[in-house]
């Protein structure tokens, strides 16, 4: 594929990562904080762009460690350990240099900043681009589109849970329950968006 | 303060069954020295040491067994380390191939974690944890793309994807870190029971009612006329809705369990 086709191919892969193939709600990757730390809206603001951040920083740069270094070596069974190691090593370092430069920002994305190396959602759109095979640009849309995906969703999540906490719910429902079935609701509007693409 | 059999109030001590004077005299009169007789003593108090011990990490076991498989259970008290494993729950083969990898993955990097636990420096724990995890993954990963591709296949990133898993991690820092590897060994397996059950029921349903079939056999009923297929079962929100009402369902059980006892 020629530059241009393949800088179009990354927009389709980037939008449809946001809308009809959303990480979230239809790989099921990051539930865990999704469901955790959607009570507010201002936590879950910053978690979520503190993920876009990271994913689309880290997806780069395991592609880059992935053909650069264990495709040519042979040692693609090891990529496992290569991604988490430079995704830790990545979040800590973000972390130092934030916390020099802006303490205000440290307030508002540091702390999340931990939480993330153990998110399932930066390692699987790692993963996923290993297995679709993605070039470098399509990585790029892909690892931002996914982040924009994880972001939409949870920001939405934390706005109708904010709004729930006067209801009543039954009691073997309330927290995480009702939260999945509210989340069941989401993935089924978002498959809504499937006929926007229909070229991909 | 002492309560003659009954043992120490405060301590918990008992005594050891003594055999009182025949004892001392009878061997006596067949030429046991004195030495042997404190010997013998001492064997039997050991053995009743070891015995208490074992009596201990029985009862501790069985909590063990209760708390992961029911009281504690990963999904549905701390709705945990559903992210890698809820994605292939819309076909029963899938989840118990990807249920087994993680009863091997928990169970076996538990127990290494609670083996290596005094050498591990403190502030590198979670990567030395993480690294561990990887370890057992990587061996599953193998194995599978090399006898089973098609599964492999089918699985795609979600193998991998174990190492990021909630429980794993979780055990390995509340449990493993601070026990002996047999212990941790059992809270291991018994959470990843836990939680393969729950997401066997979830896909046995899932399989059922969306495409009629258990474990790819056609079941009688609901692959028949009378039954519309709900292929919203096997699309993405079935899953959630699903957990949903596997969740409802078994803490309200528990709730209703807890009222009782109080």
């Amino acid at each position: 594929m020629n530059g241009m086709s393949q800088l179009s191919y990354a927009f389709v892969v980037f939008i449809s990562a946001i809308f009809t193939q959303n990480i979230l709600l239809s790989y099921f990757l990051g539930l865990c904080p999704f469901i955790g730390v959607s009570r507010e809206v201002k936590t879950s603001f910053g978690l979520g762009l503190a993920v876009i951040f990271v994913m689309t920083t880290t997806s780069m740069l395991n592609w880059l460690a992935y053909h650069l270094v264990l495709e040519p070596l042979g040692l693609q069974f090891f990529r496992f350990i290569m991604f988490i190691i430079i995704i830790a090593a990545f979040v800590q370092f973000v972390e130092m240099v934030i916390d020099r430069l802006s303490p205000a920002l440290y307030q508002r994305l540091g702390v999340f900043l931990p939480l993330i190396t153990v998110n399932c959602a930066i390692l699987g759109a790692s993963l996923f681009m290993v297995i679709r095979d993605y070039s470098f640009i399509v990585t790029v849309g892909y690892g931002l589109g996914s982040g924009i995906g994880w972001f939409l969703a949870i920001i939405a999540m934390a706005g109708i849970r904010q709004r729930l906490a006067n209801e009543r719910i039954p009691r073997g429902l309330q927290g995480p329950g009702i939260t999945l079935i509210i989340a069941g609701l989401m993935a089924l509007a978002f498959i809504g968006f499937t006929g926007v693409l229909q070229g991909s | 303060m002492w309560h003659g059999h009954l043992g120490c109030v405060f301590t918990g001590w008992k005594p050891v069954p003594r055999w009182g004077w025949l004892s001392r005299t009878i061997p006596k009169a067949f030429g046991f020295e004195a030495a042997t007789l404190q010997r013998l003593r001492a064997d039997e108090l050991a053995c009743y040491e070891a015995d208490v011990k074992m009596r201990v990490a029985g009862t501790e076991n069985k909590k063990l067994v209760v708390e992961g498989l029911w009281r504690n259970n990963p999904i549905f008290k701390q709705v945990l380390g559903i992210c890698s494993t809820l994605a292939v729950t819309n076909i029963v083969l899938n989840t118990m191939v990807m249920c087994a990898a993680l009863v091997f993955t928990l169970s076996l990097s538990a127990m290494t974690v609670s083996i290596l636990r005094n050498l591990t420096p403190r502030n590198i724990r979670m990567m030395v944890e993480t690294l561990i995890i990887a370890f057992y993954v990587i061996i599953v990963d193998v194995l599978l793309k090399a006898y089973w591709p098609e599964m492999s296949g089918n699985l795609g990133p979600y193998v991998g994807l174990v190492i990021t898993n909630c429980i794993v991690m979780g055990r390995c820092e509340a449990y493993a870190n601070a026990n002996p590897p047999g212990r941790a060994f059992v809270d291991g397996l018994f959470n990843a029971l836990g939680y393969s059950f729950i997401l066997l029921i979830i896909a046995t349903f899932r399989e059922l009612f969306g495409m009629g079939t258990f474990l790819g056999v056609s079941m009688p009923f609901f692959s028949g006329p009378y039954w519309d297929k709900w292929i919203i079962m096997v699309m993405p929100p079935g899953a959630f809705f699903m957990l949903a009402v596997v969740v409802w369902v078994f803490r309200t059980l528990q709730a209703e369990k807890e009222d009782k006892a109080q």
